[in-house]
């Protein structure tokens, strides 16, 4: 039969295609059905930051992990996926602030990051042109760093494709076909049908839709994120600046074409699927840029846009198994799919093929307590 | 006029022949323009695609990548004196 899979994935961002990838190397016959293009979702519309300085163990060992994973693929398997440890400062603007990284440096240490609290001069030496207004310090890990998500996602596409995979664009999952509680295959929109044992929802913001045509509750939220890009100007600085203030933002400045792209939280958080772009955001963005880096006045806004956050009610990914047997979930990265993607990705690969754990994956099961809280979001 | 190395996109420097290519592939122009960064450099698509849509005659909107503000590079001081100005009204 020709739609026959031996798994398919729902969504092509770049956790759906990490997946395959890491399912495709095992010898799985993958096929991938996404909606839009690939990208087109929250993949596309990310600023691009691989960060490992996070608070909960089973997060930093995942970062460890993809950190591990991405050096691999742009050295080892010559991908220019612009691969490129800059590293992450988060800025401290009160002894408040300061007391929470210290406590997460702590445990950052136990899994040997090189992660170090720095003086205002020691943060200067690392960004020169950084403001030193009313702070106390930074946080600097030099391994974390930056990636081109197209690049990224397409690659990972190409290489499912050279092992026999099917990407099938411009579809919509419509019905997902289950059996005696087994996952038996689905249809899309065109009408077409695709059968295989296993299906993974990997619809990111989307996630809650799919998991309605199997009648189970996803608590994954979509909330609105914009960002802004500026034209292209000498390297001013190699790491993603964090500024965790009620006003903070954070960017990064790419270091392939040098233009500097940027977000910040909003407060309150806005929620549902709306892509608008905010004229608040134009107008507010660039003075909390320019506050930062003063040298930045001079530089010219190209761009804003909004993507989707899929949130969780904890604020880690949800990852692993249903009570449907076959149908896995690799969702709900709250803003952080494509740094998770390639060691999420290759752990749900090994668990599904193998029931090998790569990683604590338990800790991001459906079925886990939701109440507690990742405090470096 | 010749075709094989004309440029399309002056921001980026991508040539027809290197879209040509990933057309070829089957690759849609919102894909194209997230592969080279044509239409994402200064112009913004303003230059490329207007050429693009010529070439590859492209009549329906949907194809091509939606327009974000501002209309035109603008400098970040003006942005913030424009922010503060309001913050005193």
């Amino acid at each position: 039969m020709k739609n026959n899979f031996d798994a398919i994935i729902i969504g092509a961002g770049v956790v759906g295609a990490a997946t395959g990838y890491y399912l495709a190397q095992l010898g799985l016959k993958i096929a991938i059905i996404e909606k839009d293009y690939p990208t087109a979702g929250s993949t596309g519309r990310c600023i691009g930051g691989v960060r490992q300085q996070f608070a909960h163990p089973p997060t930093i060992q995942l970062m460890i992990q993809s950190v591990k994973l991405l050096k691999e693929y742009q050295e080892e398997l010559k991908w220019d996926i612009e691969w490129y440890q800059g590293g992450y400062l988060f800025l401290a603007h009160s002894e408040e602030k300061k007391e929470s990284y210290l406590k997460a440096i702590r445990i950052q240490k136990e899994f040997n990051l090189p992660v170090n609290f720095l003086s205002p001069e020691e943060c200067q030496k690392i960004v020169p042109d950084l403001n030193l207004e009313g702070l106390i310090g930074g946080v600097f890990c030099p391994t974390d760093g930056q990636v081109n998500p197209f690049k990224l996602t397409f690659s990972y596409l190409k290489e499912i494709k050279r092992k026999k995979g099917k990407i099938y664009t411009f579809q919509k999952v419509v019905e997902i076909k289950v059996k005696h509680s087994q996952i038996i295959g689905l249809k899309t929109d065109k009408n077409e049908y695709f059968s295989s044992p296993i299906i993974i929802n990997c619809a990111g913001p989307y996630a809650k839709e799919i998991g309605k045509l199997v009648n189970l509750e996803i608590p994954v939220e979509p909330e609105r994120h914009e960002a802004i890009v500026t034209e292209k100007i000498e390297p001013l600085f190699p790491c993603m600046i964090v500024d965790y203030r009620e006003d903070g933002c954070y960017f990064v400045q790419k270091y392939k074409t040098g233009n500097i792209i940027g977000c910040y939280t909003p407060i309150p958080n806005i929620p549902g699927y709306s892509l608008d772009s905010s004229f608040e955001f134009f107008i507010e963005m660039p003075r909390r840029m320019a506050r930062l880096i003063p040298k930045l006045k001079d530089v010219k806004i190209l761009r804003q846009w909004a993507g989707s956050y899929e949130m969780t009610p904890d604020g880690n990914p949800i990852v692993g198994e249903t009570p449907i047997k076959g149908f896995y979930l690799n969702c709900g990265m709250c803003g952080h799919g494509l740094m998770f993607a390639p060691a999420i990705g290759k752990a749900l690969a090994y668990y599904i093929v193998k029931k090998e754990y790569l990683l604590p994956l338990q800790d991001f099961s459906l079925f886990r307590d939701f109440s507690k809280k990742e405090i470096m979001k | 006029m010749k075709k094989n190395n004309l440029i399309v996109c002056r921001c980026e420097d991508i040539t027809w022949p290197e879209i040509e290519d990933l057309i070829k592939k089957g690759f849609t122009l919102e894909e194209i323009k997230k592969l080279t960064r044509c239409g994402m450099g200064y112009c913004q698509g303003r230059t490329c695609f207007n050429i693009l849509i010529r070439l590859l005659k492209i009549t329906n909107q949907n194809l091509i990548p939606k327009k974000r503000p501002p209309l035109k590079p603008m400098v970040i001081k003006e942005i913030v004196s424009y922010f503060e100005n309001e913050k005193q009204l």
